[in-house]
């Protein structure tokens, strides 16, 4: 873990400068203030060596690959709203958000590098992340979209439940750790499956009613289902029993049939996902004009500036993929999805090499979530599955994801530091030893 | 329309070069990391220097475990307990005895104490439960020289 990764960083940025590049000499678009893309690069970068320099055994690759979402978002964000109306400084407020998103990392990385004192406190974690949450039922919670997960207080508004869902993780990965042996300690037998205590699924249950009481009254598909679903993903992977799985795909398909069943807004989702060619022009709209621009797309995309993209509705949000797909072609959104499939491989491998079980479980939450989260909105946008309102991580437009996604990474980078150090350490204490 | 297609030609071309170029910086330092995985190669120092220190049941006078089977270990590997204290073996960084990498061995596994003349094993609450000569303890249970301590995947023999 100690290589250097300058190279990926200059790389990633330079991405960044040649994609403005394009828009701005070939495509004539007209330029941001060139003070902001020095801030970005020069922030970034400062970060990448700071990060060197104070965590020195921490994951090199993370931030490379941060700078590159971050990157390919930014230009995908100005491409799209340069030339329309009241949204031409979309990129800017992206941009001052990347640099929000990077001191809140700084100071992670800076305050909590002894993280451990989080698991001390996870119960008051869990109670403030479950409060944040609940901020959206107050007057200040605001709904868009049909989905009440915005709060605004004042100059700034945002999604509590980007960062109320990692203090929940925190939570979970404290409380795994402690309570692992019980949990994964069986007594019967079932069809070969081996049965833990009946009184250890009540978690489970707590958790499945909190995130179907998300579906319920902040009607928020995408939310409930990483609320389900990373706790279950923690939990199987702190005891090994299959049972909790079992259960737990149980409960979810029970709770996805319900709310099938009640809600409207479920069944439009389900529809224009199975056949959004029965309403192209109205409930399918946004899958159609998504396909048509990834089918635009072909193998080498159309060139920035060149597709037809800003067809889709919420296309700087949810359908940035759609996007990439369509401008950069299959090679771009290949490259793009490559690099979460590493962002995500090297979590896992924080987690394996991690010395205790919370920070296991922790790197472990953390990366699901973030797989998760990927898959869900990729897989909405390319009609895999139906469609769930979700920022894809650092690529899309938006404050709270960016930020989210940044204090995400950065409770990667201290896990994988402490794991780091102990190997180091070990190397060092072996060769003394021989 | 021709002067438009080939800077924008050039500029696609270039902005996929680069994109694969960084995923391939990435990937080659992800592979180099993977072939180096320190945490999983069982250690053999005994078998790499081509002498096996010791011979088996040879008695030192100080209590120890000795590796007999393991998954993770080298067999033949010694593990002085502490004679006045508690010993603990566990998973955990912790404890006196690291049975690192070993799913089926919990955080904190055994303790092995000493009470007047002998030293007792007994289960920390494990998940998979500690075996004495292949029976599951409940309780403290005495070691003789010889028997046989069953942790995780690993079998000790105790010797003194």
């Amino acid at each position: 873990m100690t290589q250097r990764a300058t190279m990926p960083m200059i790389l990633a940025l330079l991405v960044t400068t040649v994609g403005f590049a394009t828009l701005i000499f070939v495509q004539e678009a007209t330029s941001p203030p060139l003070v902001y893309g020095a801030y970005y690069c020069g922030v970034l970068f400062a970060i990448y060596l700071f990060v060197r320099l104070w965590l020195p055994h921490s994951d090199v690759l993370l931030l490379p690959i941060v700078t590159m979402l971050t990157g390919i978002g930014l230009v995908m964000i100005f491409r799209l709203t340069y030339d329309i109306e009241n949204e031409e400084n979309l990129a800017i407020t992206q941009a001052v958000w990347i640099l929000v998103g990077s001191g809140a990392m700084l100071f992670v990385v800076m305050f909590f590098r002894n993280y451990h004192r989080l698991f001390e406190y996870k119960y008051l974690l869990a109670l403030g992340g479950l409060l944040f949450i609940l901020l959206t039922f107050t007057p200040l919670g605001y709904e868009v979209h049909g989905a009440r997960r915005w709060v605004d207080i004042g100059p700034v508004s945002f999604q509590p439940s980007e960062f109320g869902r990692l203090a929940l993780i925190v939570f979970f990965a404290g409380y795994l750790a402690e309570k692992r042996d019980v949990m994964a300690a069986t007594s019967r037998s079932f069809l070969g499956v081996q049965l833990p205590s009946l009184k250890y699924f009540g978690p489970v249950a707590v958790v499945w009613a909190f995130s179907l009481a998300i579906l319920v009254f902040e009607k928020d598909l995408g939310s409930s289902l990483l609320f389900f679903a990373v706790p279950l993903l923690m939990l199987y992977v702190a005891t090994g029993r299959t049972a909790y799985i079992i259960l737990g795909g149980l409960l979810f398909s029970v709770g996805s049939l319900l709310a099938y069943l009640a809600f409207g807004h479920v069944q439009v989702r389900v529809r224009a996902w199975l056949d959004p060619w029965q309403d192209p022009d109205g409930e399918g709209f946004q899958i159609v004009q998504s396909l048509f621009n990834i089918a635009d797309g072909g193998i080498l995309g159309t060139g920035l500036g060149a597709g037809f993209s800003q067809t889709i509705p919420e296309v700087q949000t949810d359908f940035i993929f759609s996007t990439i797909a369509s401008e950069l072609g299959l090679l771009g959104a290949t490259v793009v999805l490559l690099a979460f499939l590493i962002f995500v491989y090297r979590g896992i491998k924080i987690s394996l090499l991690a010395t205790d079980d919370a920070s296991k479980l922790l790197a472990f939450g953390l990366t699901s979530m973030f797989a998760l989260q990927t898959l869900i909105i990729v897989g909405g946008t390319t009609k895999a599955i139906p469609l769930t309102g979700m920022t894809l991580p650092f690529v899309s437009y938006g404050g709270s994801s960016v930020v989210g996604s940044f204090l995400l990474t950065a409770l990667l980078l201290v896990v994988s530091e402490k794991a780091g150090r102990r190997i180091v350490e070990e190397q060092e204490y072996q060769e003394r030893s021989f | 329309m021709l002067e438009l297609q080939v800077p924008l030609l050039a500029a696609k071309a270039l902005l996929l070069l680069l994109l694969f170029a960084f995923i391939y910086s990435v990937v080659s330092r992800s592979i180099g990391d993977l072939r180096r995985v320190p945490d999983e190669t069982p250690e053999r120092p005994q078998q790499r220097n081509g002498k096996v220190p010791h011979q088996r049941l040879a008695s030192s006078g100080v209590p120890e475990l000795v590796v007999e089977d393991s998954e993770i270990m080298a067999s033949e590997l010694r593990f002085p307990l502490n004679d006045g204290g508690s010993t603990s073996l566990g998973r955990s960084s912790k404890s006196d005895i690291v049975l690192k990498s070993d799913d089926y061995v919990s955080g904190e596994h055994a303790r092995i104490t000493r009470h007047g003349g002998l030293l007792y094993v007994e289960d920390a609450g494990s998940t998979n439960g500690t075996y004495v000569n292949g029976d599951k303890t409940v309780g403290a249970t005495p070691l003789r020289p010889g028997d046989t301590v069953r942790v995780g995947s690993t079998t000790f023999r105790f010797v003194e």
